[in-house]
Protein backbone atom coordinates (compact mmCIF):
# COMPACT_ATOMS: atom_id res chain seq x y z
CA UNK A 1 0.00 0.00 0.00
CA UNK A 2 2.85 2.29 0.74
CA UNK A 3 6.52 1.67 -0.80
CA UNK A 4 9.37 4.03 0.00
CA UNK A 5 12.24 3.00 -1.64
CA UNK A 6 16.39 3.94 -0.83
CA UNK A 7 14.61 7.46 -0.21
CA UNK A 8 16.79 10.23 0.98
CA UNK A 9 15.91 13.80 2.02
CA UNK A 10 17.85 16.57 3.15
CA UNK A 11 17.74 20.08 4.42
CA UNK A 12 20.08 22.66 3.25
CA UNK A 13 23.04 20.11 2.48
CA UNK A 14 22.44 18.19 5.16
CA UNK A 15 21.22 14.83 5.42
CA UNK A 16 18.24 14.00 7.60
CA UNK A 17 18.23 9.90 6.07
CA UNK A 18 19.26 8.23 3.12
CA UNK A 19 18.61 4.87 1.46
CA UNK A 20 15.81 4.59 3.86
CA UNK A 21 13.15 1.83 2.68
CA UNK A 22 9.73 0.62 3.76
CA UNK A 23 6.78 -1.22 2.70
CA UNK A 24 3.60 -1.03 4.42
CA UNK A 25 1.51 -3.84 3.15
CA UNK A 26 -2.80 -3.11 3.17
CA UNK A 27 -4.59 -3.24 6.37
CA UNK A 28 -1.22 -3.19 8.23
CA UNK A 29 -0.98 0.03 11.07
CA UNK A 30 3.08 0.12 11.02
CA UNK A 31 4.22 2.52 13.61
CA UNK A 32 7.68 4.73 13.53
CA UNK A 33 9.17 5.36 17.09
CA UNK A 34 12.53 7.21 17.49
CA UNK A 35 14.80 9.99 18.45
CA UNK A 36 13.19 13.89 18.45
CA UNK A 37 14.80 15.21 15.21
CA UNK A 38 14.90 11.83 13.15
CA UNK A 39 13.71 12.59 10.54
CA UNK A 40 10.09 10.74 10.94
CA UNK A 41 7.25 13.56 10.48
CA UNK A 42 9.29 14.54 7.20
CA UNK A 43 8.84 10.99 6.02
CA UNK A 44 5.42 11.31 6.69
CA UNK A 45 5.15 14.09 5.06
CA UNK A 46 7.00 12.98 2.19
CA UNK A 47 4.79 9.63 1.89
CA UNK A 48 1.87 12.51 2.20
CA UNK A 49 3.69 14.22 -1.09
CA UNK A 50 3.91 17.35 0.72
CA UNK A 51 7.86 16.82 0.62
CA UNK A 52 9.60 15.52 -2.25
CA UNK A 53 12.55 13.79 -1.67
CA UNK A 54 15.96 14.17 -3.13
CA UNK A 55 16.76 10.84 -4.18
CA UNK A 56 14.52 7.84 -4.15
CA UNK A 57 10.95 6.44 -5.18
CA UNK A 58 7.92 6.53 -2.89
CA UNK A 59 4.82 5.27 -4.16
CA UNK A 60 1.17 5.04 -2.08
CA UNK A 61 -1.06 2.79 -3.32
CA UNK A 62 -4.60 4.85 -3.09
CA UNK A 63 -6.68 7.75 -4.69
CA UNK A 64 -6.84 9.50 -1.23
CA UNK A 65 -5.03 9.82 1.47
CA UNK A 66 -5.96 11.34 5.43
CA UNK A 67 -3.15 12.94 7.73
CA UNK A 68 -3.52 13.66 10.67
CA UNK A 69 -1.05 16.32 11.41
CA UNK A 70 0.84 17.07 14.80
CA UNK A 71 -0.37 20.36 15.82
CA UNK A 72 -3.86 19.20 14.66
CA UNK A 73 -3.56 22.02 11.44
CA UNK A 74 -7.25 22.70 12.04
CA UNK A 75 -8.63 25.37 9.93
CA UNK A 76 -9.21 28.26 12.83
CA UNK A 77 -11.18 30.25 10.45
CA UNK A 78 -13.94 27.58 10.41
CA UNK A 79 -16.07 26.05 12.53
CA UNK A 80 -15.82 22.39 13.54
CA UNK A 81 -18.39 20.91 11.49
CA UNK A 82 -17.67 23.68 8.76
CA UNK A 83 -13.95 21.39 9.34
CA UNK A 84 -15.52 18.62 8.13
CA UNK A 85 -17.36 19.74 5.39
CA UNK A 86 -14.68 21.43 3.68
CA UNK A 87 -13.50 17.90 2.79
CA UNK A 88 -16.34 16.81 2.13
CA UNK A 89 -17.23 19.79 -0.27
CA UNK A 90 -13.86 20.04 -1.96
CA UNK A 91 -12.84 16.09 -2.21
CA UNK A 92 -16.22 14.26 -2.27
CA UNK A 93 -18.18 17.17 -3.51
CA UNK A 94 -21.07 16.17 -1.06
CA UNK A 95 -22.64 19.22 -0.09
CA UNK A 96 -26.01 20.37 1.46
CA UNK A 97 -27.95 17.93 4.49
CA UNK A 98 -25.95 14.48 3.39
CA UNK A 99 -22.95 16.53 4.01
CA UNK A 100 -24.39 18.07 7.45
CA UNK A 101 -25.43 14.59 8.37
CA UNK A 102 -22.23 12.83 7.46
CA UNK A 103 -20.22 15.37 9.64
CA UNK A 104 -22.17 15.12 12.69
CA UNK A 105 -22.22 11.20 12.40
CA UNK A 106 -18.24 11.36 12.27
CA UNK A 107 -18.77 13.87 15.35
CA UNK A 108 -20.55 11.75 17.27
CA UNK A 109 -18.12 8.91 16.15
CA UNK A 110 -15.17 10.81 17.79
CA UNK A 111 -17.17 12.43 21.22
CA UNK A 112 -17.68 15.93 19.54
CA UNK A 113 -21.49 16.18 19.19
CA UNK A 114 -22.62 19.10 20.47
CA UNK A 115 -19.40 21.04 19.54
CA UNK A 116 -21.12 22.00 16.01
CA UNK A 117 -20.65 25.81 16.33
CA UNK A 118 -17.57 25.94 18.07
CA UNK A 119 -14.61 27.01 16.62
CA UNK A 120 -10.77 25.22 16.87
CA UNK A 121 -9.58 27.07 19.50
CA UNK A 122 -12.64 27.05 22.08
CA UNK A 123 -12.44 23.09 22.20
CA UNK A 124 -9.75 21.35 24.66
CA UNK A 125 -6.69 19.94 23.02
CA UNK A 126 -7.41 16.09 23.34
CA UNK A 127 -10.91 17.37 21.08
CA UNK A 128 -8.83 18.98 18.74
CA UNK A 129 -7.10 15.99 18.19
CA UNK A 130 -10.43 14.17 17.58
CA UNK A 131 -11.20 16.12 15.43
CA UNK A 132 -8.11 16.45 13.62
CA UNK A 133 -9.01 12.02 13.60
CA UNK A 134 -12.37 13.37 12.26
CA UNK A 135 -11.43 15.63 9.47
CA UNK A 136 -8.70 12.98 8.09
CA UNK A 137 -11.48 9.86 8.02
CA UNK A 138 -14.46 11.79 6.61
CA UNK A 139 -12.94 11.34 3.05
CA UNK A 140 -12.73 7.30 4.07
CA UNK A 141 -9.07 7.02 3.31
CA UNK A 142 -7.69 3.56 2.56
CA UNK A 143 -4.28 5.25 4.14
CA UNK A 144 -3.88 7.30 7.02
CA UNK A 145 -1.18 9.19 8.46
CA UNK A 146 -0.97 9.80 11.90
CA UNK A 147 2.14 12.41 12.26
CA UNK A 148 2.44 12.11 17.10
CA UNK A 149 -1.15 11.56 17.58
CA UNK A 150 -1.16 11.82 21.01
CA UNK A 151 1.63 14.45 21.81
CA UNK A 152 1.14 16.98 24.34
CA UNK A 153 -1.73 15.00 25.85
CA UNK A 154 -2.24 14.03 29.39
CA UNK A 155 -1.92 10.25 29.70
CA UNK A 156 -5.80 9.22 30.39
CA UNK A 157 -6.50 11.36 26.92
CA UNK A 158 -3.41 9.80 25.37
CA UNK A 159 -4.85 6.56 25.56
CA UNK A 160 -8.62 7.18 24.91
CA UNK A 161 -7.22 8.85 21.28
CA UNK A 162 -4.85 5.40 20.36
CA UNK A 163 -8.02 3.41 21.63
CA UNK A 164 -10.34 5.38 19.30
CA UNK A 165 -7.41 5.28 16.45
CA UNK A 166 -7.74 1.47 16.82
CA UNK A 167 -11.16 0.86 16.07
CA UNK A 168 -11.94 3.57 13.66
CA UNK A 169 -8.84 1.32 11.89
CA UNK A 170 -10.86 -1.98 12.45
CA UNK A 171 -13.97 -0.43 11.25
CA UNK A 172 -13.11 1.42 8.52
CA UNK A 173 -10.20 -1.56 7.41
CA UNK A 174 -7.76 1.17 6.76
CA UNK A 175 -4.05 1.16 6.24
CA UNK A 176 -2.43 3.26 9.23
CA UNK A 177 1.36 4.62 9.39
CA UNK A 178 2.28 6.19 12.66
CA UNK A 179 4.98 8.08 13.87
CA UNK A 180 5.32 8.82 17.67
CA UNK A 181 7.58 8.70 20.45
CA UNK A 182 4.83 7.15 23.12
CA UNK A 183 6.15 3.45 23.07
CA UNK A 184 2.70 2.82 25.21
CA UNK A 185 0.50 4.34 22.04
CA UNK A 186 2.96 2.56 19.57
CA UNK A 187 2.16 -0.75 21.37
CA UNK A 188 -1.75 0.24 21.28
CA UNK A 189 -1.63 1.30 17.88
CA UNK A 190 0.62 -0.66 16.04
CA UNK A 191 1.51 -4.02 14.78
CA UNK A 192 4.58 -3.56 13.59
CA UNK A 193 7.20 -1.36 15.05
CA UNK A 194 9.88 0.30 13.45
CA UNK A 195 12.62 2.56 15.07
CA UNK A 196 14.33 5.66 12.82
CA UNK A 197 17.42 7.08 14.22
CA UNK A 198 20.09 7.96 12.94
CA UNK A 199 18.99 8.01 9.72
CA UNK A 200 18.68 4.51 9.84
CA UNK A 201 14.96 2.78 9.81
CA UNK A 202 15.40 -0.37 11.91
CA UNK A 203 12.29 -3.04 12.25
CA UNK A 204 11.75 -3.99 15.91
CA UNK A 205 8.46 -6.11 14.97
CA UNK A 206 5.24 -6.29 16.83
CA UNK A 207 4.75 -5.31 20.25
CA UNK A 208 5.40 -8.19 22.50
CA UNK A 209 8.87 -8.17 19.96
CA UNK A 210 9.64 -4.76 20.77
CA UNK A 211 9.14 -5.35 24.20
CA UNK A 212 11.93 -8.03 24.76
CA UNK A 213 13.91 -7.01 21.83
CA UNK A 214 17.64 -7.23 21.91
CA UNK A 215 18.27 -4.51 19.91
CA UNK A 216 20.79 -2.08 21.75
CA UNK A 217 19.32 1.34 19.98
CA UNK A 218 15.90 0.32 20.63
CA UNK A 219 15.96 -0.89 24.14
CA UNK A 220 17.83 2.76 24.78
CA UNK A 221 15.08 4.25 22.96
CA UNK A 222 11.94 2.25 25.06
CA UNK A 223 13.68 2.60 28.41
CA UNK A 224 15.22 6.32 27.85
CA UNK A 225 18.57 5.30 29.07
CA UNK A 226 21.11 8.43 28.81
CA UNK A 227 24.17 6.12 27.09
CA UNK A 228 23.89 4.17 24.55
CA UNK A 229 24.34 3.68 21.04
CA UNK A 230 21.78 6.62 19.86
CA UNK A 231 23.73 9.13 22.56
CA UNK A 232 27.40 7.92 21.31
CA UNK A 233 29.14 11.08 20.33
CA UNK A 234 26.56 13.62 21.83
CA UNK A 235 27.83 15.82 24.75
CA UNK B 1 34.37 47.93 -2.25
CA UNK B 2 31.73 46.68 0.66
CA UNK B 3 28.71 49.28 -0.18
CA UNK B 4 29.57 48.15 -3.99
CA UNK B 5 28.74 44.51 -3.06
CA UNK B 6 26.16 45.11 -0.86
CA UNK B 7 24.40 47.50 -3.85
CA UNK B 8 24.58 44.50 -6.22
CA UNK B 9 23.73 41.88 -3.79
CA UNK B 10 20.48 44.59 -2.85
CA UNK B 11 19.64 44.78 -6.78
CA UNK B 12 20.12 41.11 -7.41
CA UNK B 13 17.97 40.65 -4.55
CA UNK B 14 15.11 42.77 -5.69
CA UNK B 15 15.54 41.41 -9.28
CA UNK B 16 14.97 37.09 -7.91
CA UNK B 17 12.64 38.47 -5.68
CA UNK B 18 10.62 40.20 -9.20
CA UNK B 19 10.92 36.83 -10.30
CA UNK B 20 9.61 34.43 -8.32
CA UNK B 21 6.95 36.55 -7.86
CA UNK B 22 6.37 36.59 -11.16
CA UNK B 23 6.43 32.86 -11.56
CA UNK B 24 3.99 32.60 -8.54
CA UNK B 25 1.37 34.95 -10.72
CA UNK B 26 1.99 32.40 -13.77
CA UNK B 27 1.21 29.70 -11.36
CA UNK B 28 -2.21 31.20 -10.17
CA UNK B 29 -3.77 32.38 -13.35
CA UNK B 30 -2.84 28.93 -14.42
CA UNK B 31 -4.40 27.26 -11.49
CA UNK B 32 -7.24 30.06 -12.36
CA UNK B 33 -7.69 28.70 -15.79
CA UNK B 34 -7.77 25.30 -14.99
CA UNK B 35 -10.37 25.59 -12.48
CA UNK B 36 -14.22 26.02 -12.11
CA UNK B 37 -15.76 27.48 -9.25
CA UNK B 38 -13.84 30.35 -9.08
CA UNK B 39 -16.89 33.31 -9.42
CA UNK B 40 -18.10 33.40 -6.16
CA UNK B 41 -15.20 32.86 -3.73
CA UNK B 42 -14.02 35.70 -5.52
CA UNK B 43 -17.47 37.23 -5.69
CA UNK B 44 -17.17 37.04 -1.54
CA UNK B 45 -13.22 38.68 -1.37
CA UNK B 46 -14.05 41.40 -3.76
CA UNK B 47 -17.11 42.41 -1.33
CA UNK B 48 -14.44 42.20 2.11
CA UNK B 49 -11.77 43.91 0.49
CA UNK B 50 -14.06 46.85 -0.79
CA UNK B 51 -15.97 47.16 2.30
CA UNK B 52 -12.95 46.76 4.54
CA UNK B 53 -11.14 49.25 3.22
CA UNK B 54 -13.83 51.54 1.87
CA UNK B 55 -13.83 53.75 4.75
CA UNK B 56 -10.00 54.70 4.83
CA UNK B 57 -11.03 55.12 0.86
CA UNK B 58 -12.92 57.93 1.65
CA UNK B 59 -10.97 59.42 4.31
CA UNK B 60 -7.77 59.24 2.37
CA UNK B 61 -9.49 60.90 -0.91
CA UNK B 62 -11.29 63.97 0.41
CA UNK B 63 -7.73 65.09 1.57
CA UNK B 64 -5.91 63.91 -0.79
CA UNK B 65 -8.48 66.30 -3.27
CA UNK B 66 -8.25 68.68 -0.77
CA UNK B 67 -4.08 69.26 -0.67
CA UNK B 68 -3.90 68.41 -4.10
CA UNK B 69 -6.05 71.68 -5.36
CA UNK B 70 -4.36 73.57 -2.71
CA UNK B 71 -0.98 72.74 -4.31
CA UNK B 72 -2.18 73.14 -7.49
CA UNK B 73 -3.59 76.85 -6.67
CA UNK B 74 -0.83 78.19 -5.12
CA UNK B 75 1.05 77.21 -8.65
CA UNK B 76 -1.21 78.04 -10.79
CA UNK B 77 -1.87 81.80 -9.27
CA UNK B 78 1.24 82.84 -9.68
CA UNK B 79 0.79 82.35 -13.40
CA UNK B 80 -3.23 83.66 -13.38
CA UNK B 81 -4.35 80.28 -14.65
CA UNK B 82 -6.49 79.75 -11.78
CA UNK B 83 -9.23 78.94 -14.71
CA UNK B 84 -7.37 75.24 -15.12
CA UNK B 85 -7.57 74.55 -11.73
CA UNK B 86 -10.72 71.75 -11.34
CA UNK B 87 -8.64 70.00 -14.92
CA UNK B 88 -4.96 70.07 -13.71
CA UNK B 89 -6.40 68.85 -10.25
CA UNK B 90 -8.73 65.84 -12.10
CA UNK B 91 -6.41 64.88 -14.30
CA UNK B 92 -3.09 64.74 -11.66
CA UNK B 93 -5.40 62.70 -9.57
CA UNK B 94 -7.25 60.17 -11.72
CA UNK B 95 -3.59 59.85 -13.80
CA UNK B 96 -1.00 59.78 -10.97
CA UNK B 97 -2.16 60.08 -7.51
CA UNK B 98 -5.85 58.22 -7.39
CA UNK B 99 -4.12 54.45 -8.46
CA UNK B 100 -1.43 55.35 -6.42
CA UNK B 101 -2.56 56.22 -3.49
CA UNK B 102 -5.45 53.29 -3.92
CA UNK B 103 -2.62 50.84 -4.16
CA UNK B 104 -0.55 51.95 -1.33
CA UNK B 105 -3.89 52.16 1.31
CA UNK B 106 -4.43 48.43 -0.44
CA UNK B 107 -0.73 47.42 0.74
CA UNK B 108 -1.48 48.46 3.99
CA UNK B 109 -4.42 46.94 4.89
CA UNK B 110 -5.29 44.34 2.62
CA UNK B 111 -1.49 43.23 1.66
CA UNK B 112 -0.38 42.65 5.23
CA UNK B 113 -3.90 41.56 6.32
CA UNK B 114 -3.46 38.51 3.06
CA UNK B 115 0.28 38.28 3.74
CA UNK B 116 -0.62 37.56 8.04
CA UNK B 117 -3.38 35.57 7.46
CA UNK B 118 -1.30 33.05 4.60
CA UNK B 119 1.30 32.96 6.50
CA UNK B 120 -0.12 31.91 9.51
CA UNK B 121 -1.96 29.22 7.89
CA UNK B 122 1.29 28.49 6.22
CA UNK B 123 3.17 27.82 9.59
CA UNK B 124 0.67 26.18 11.28
CA UNK B 125 -0.07 23.55 8.54
CA UNK B 126 -3.42 24.53 7.36
CA UNK B 127 -2.19 25.19 3.91
CA UNK B 128 -0.87 21.47 4.03
CA UNK B 129 -3.68 19.64 5.49
CA UNK B 130 -5.30 21.76 2.46
CA UNK B 131 -3.01 19.83 -0.05
CA UNK B 132 -3.12 16.76 1.77
CA UNK B 133 -6.77 16.15 1.29
CA UNK B 134 -6.21 16.73 -2.70
CA UNK B 135 -7.21 20.13 -2.86
CA UNK B 136 -5.27 22.29 -4.57
CA UNK B 137 -4.63 26.07 -2.03
CA UNK B 138 -3.73 27.93 -4.85
CA UNK B 139 -6.88 27.73 -6.26
CA UNK B 140 -8.80 27.35 -3.15
CA UNK B 141 -6.74 30.48 -0.92
CA UNK B 142 -4.83 32.26 -3.63
CA UNK B 143 -7.16 32.85 -6.63
CA UNK B 144 -10.05 34.10 -4.56
CA UNK B 145 -8.11 36.99 -3.07
CA UNK B 146 -5.40 37.89 -5.87
CA UNK B 147 -8.48 38.52 -8.08
CA UNK B 148 -10.59 39.53 -5.46
CA UNK B 149 -7.76 42.58 -4.68
CA UNK B 150 -7.87 43.18 -8.21
CA UNK B 151 -11.19 43.90 -9.35
CA UNK B 152 -11.55 45.52 -5.64
CA UNK B 153 -8.48 48.35 -6.26
CA UNK B 154 -11.04 49.47 -9.63
CA UNK B 155 -14.10 50.04 -7.33
CA UNK B 156 -11.83 51.35 -4.59
CA UNK B 157 -10.13 53.55 -7.35
CA UNK B 158 -13.32 54.79 -8.90
CA UNK B 159 -15.01 55.61 -5.56
CA UNK B 160 -11.73 57.15 -4.39
CA UNK B 161 -11.57 59.62 -7.56
CA UNK B 162 -15.25 60.99 -7.06
CA UNK B 163 -14.64 61.78 -3.11
CA UNK B 164 -10.92 63.60 -4.27
CA UNK B 165 -12.58 65.06 -7.12
CA UNK B 166 -15.40 66.03 -4.75
CA UNK B 167 -13.37 67.15 -1.96
CA UNK B 168 -11.07 69.53 -4.28
CA UNK B 169 -14.21 70.78 -5.60
CA UNK B 170 -14.72 71.79 -1.99
CA UNK B 171 -11.81 73.42 -0.80
CA UNK B 172 -11.03 75.20 -3.91
CA UNK B 173 -15.04 76.87 -3.02
CA UNK B 174 -14.55 77.34 0.20
CA UNK B 175 -10.60 78.64 0.45
CA UNK B 176 -10.31 79.95 -2.90
CA UNK B 177 -14.10 80.70 -3.97
CA UNK B 178 -13.66 78.83 -7.18
CA UNK B 179 -17.23 77.30 -7.67
CA UNK B 180 -18.26 74.14 -8.98
CA UNK B 181 -19.12 75.16 -12.30
CA UNK B 182 -15.68 77.11 -12.88
CA UNK B 183 -13.95 74.51 -11.35
CA UNK B 184 -15.72 71.74 -13.45
CA UNK B 185 -15.34 73.98 -16.74
CA UNK B 186 -11.51 73.27 -17.53
CA UNK B 187 -11.87 69.28 -17.11
CA UNK B 188 -12.85 68.25 -20.50
CA UNK B 189 -9.30 70.26 -21.72
CA UNK B 190 -7.25 67.71 -19.27
CA UNK B 191 -9.15 64.74 -18.77
CA UNK B 192 -10.29 62.26 -21.57
CA UNK B 193 -11.43 58.87 -22.28
CA UNK B 194 -7.62 57.94 -22.22
CA UNK B 195 -6.84 59.41 -18.81
CA UNK B 196 -9.46 57.20 -17.29
CA UNK B 197 -7.90 54.20 -19.12
CA UNK B 198 -4.40 55.11 -17.96
CA UNK B 199 -6.21 55.25 -14.19
CA UNK B 200 -8.15 51.83 -14.70
CA UNK B 201 -4.66 50.31 -16.20
CA UNK B 202 -2.49 51.54 -13.44
CA UNK B 203 -5.02 50.16 -10.52
CA UNK B 204 -5.27 47.25 -11.80
CA UNK B 205 -1.69 46.57 -12.14
CA UNK B 206 -0.74 47.75 -9.03
CA UNK B 207 -3.74 46.18 -7.17
CA UNK B 208 -2.05 42.87 -9.10
CA UNK B 209 0.92 43.51 -7.52
CA UNK B 210 -0.18 44.56 -3.65
CA UNK B 211 -2.23 40.68 -4.13
CA UNK B 212 0.63 38.94 -5.85
CA UNK B 213 3.23 39.61 -3.21
CA UNK B 214 0.97 39.66 -0.15
CA UNK B 215 0.19 36.23 -1.51
CA UNK B 216 3.38 35.42 -2.38
CA UNK B 217 4.94 35.73 0.98
CA UNK B 218 2.07 34.61 2.46
CA UNK B 219 2.24 31.69 0.97
CA UNK B 220 6.13 30.92 1.57
CA UNK B 221 6.39 32.12 5.28
CA UNK B 222 8.29 29.31 7.16
CA UNK B 223 9.65 29.10 10.70
CA UNK B 224 6.74 30.38 13.24
CA UNK B 225 5.52 33.61 14.44
CA UNK B 226 8.97 35.38 13.12
CA UNK B 227 8.58 33.94 9.52
CA UNK B 228 5.22 35.42 9.41
CA UNK B 229 6.48 38.68 10.96
CA UNK B 230 9.07 38.75 8.30
CA UNK B 231 6.67 37.43 5.43
CA UNK B 232 4.31 40.97 6.24
CA UNK B 233 7.21 43.03 6.61
CA UNK B 234 8.16 41.86 3.67
CA UNK B 235 5.15 41.81 1.74
CA UNK B 236 4.94 45.80 2.76
CA UNK B 237 8.57 46.74 1.22
CA UNK B 238 8.56 44.72 -1.72
CA UNK B 239 5.01 45.84 -2.36
CA UNK B 240 5.76 49.84 -2.11
CA UNK B 241 8.89 48.89 -4.50
CA UNK B 242 7.29 47.04 -7.44
CA UNK B 243 4.35 49.74 -7.26
CA UNK B 244 6.91 52.53 -7.67
CA UNK B 245 8.95 51.09 -10.36
CA UNK B 246 5.85 50.18 -11.92
CA UNK B 247 4.58 53.55 -11.99
CA UNK B 248 7.59 55.13 -13.08
CA UNK B 249 7.68 52.29 -15.99
CA UNK B 250 3.91 52.56 -16.41
CA UNK B 251 3.80 56.34 -16.89
CA UNK B 252 6.37 56.57 -19.47
CA UNK B 253 4.39 53.85 -21.65
CA UNK B 254 1.49 55.42 -21.31
CA UNK B 255 2.83 59.20 -22.00
CA UNK B 256 4.88 57.70 -24.87
CA UNK B 257 1.31 56.19 -26.01
CA UNK B 258 0.10 59.38 -25.60
CA UNK B 259 2.45 61.55 -27.65
CA UNK B 260 2.81 58.61 -30.71
CA UNK B 261 -1.12 58.68 -30.85
CA UNK B 262 -1.45 62.64 -31.23
CA UNK B 263 1.37 63.33 -33.15
CA UNK B 264 -0.52 60.10 -35.35
CA UNK B 265 -3.62 62.57 -35.03
CA UNK B 266 -1.69 65.99 -35.85
CA UNK B 267 -2.37 67.29 -32.48
CA UNK B 268 0.64 69.31 -30.93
Amino acid sequence: MISVKNAGKKFQDQWIFRNLSLEVSEGDSVVIVGPSGGGKSVLLKMIAGLLRPEEGQIHVNSQNLGMLFQKNALFDSLTVEENLLFPLREVKKITGQAAQEKARRFLFQVGLSGCESLFPDEISGGMQKRLGIARALIIEPKVILYDEPTAGLDPITSKMIAELIRKLRIETQSTLLTVTNDMQRAYQIGNQIFLLAKGRLTLGGGPLEVQRTENLELRQFIYGLKSGPLTEGLV
Amino acid sequence: MNAIRTLIQATMGFFQELGATALFFGRVVRTFRNTQDNFQPILAQVAFVSYRSVSTVLFAGVFVGAILVLQIDLILSKYDAEIFLGGLNTSTVIREVGPLIISFLLAGKIGAFTAAELGTMRVTEQIDAIECLGTNPIHYLVVPRLFGIMISSLILLFIGLIVSVGGAMSVAWFARGINTVEFASSIPKFVSISTFGAALLKALIYGGIVATVSCHRGFTASGGARGVGQAVTQAAIYTNLYILFANFTLSHILDLIEVLANSARGVS
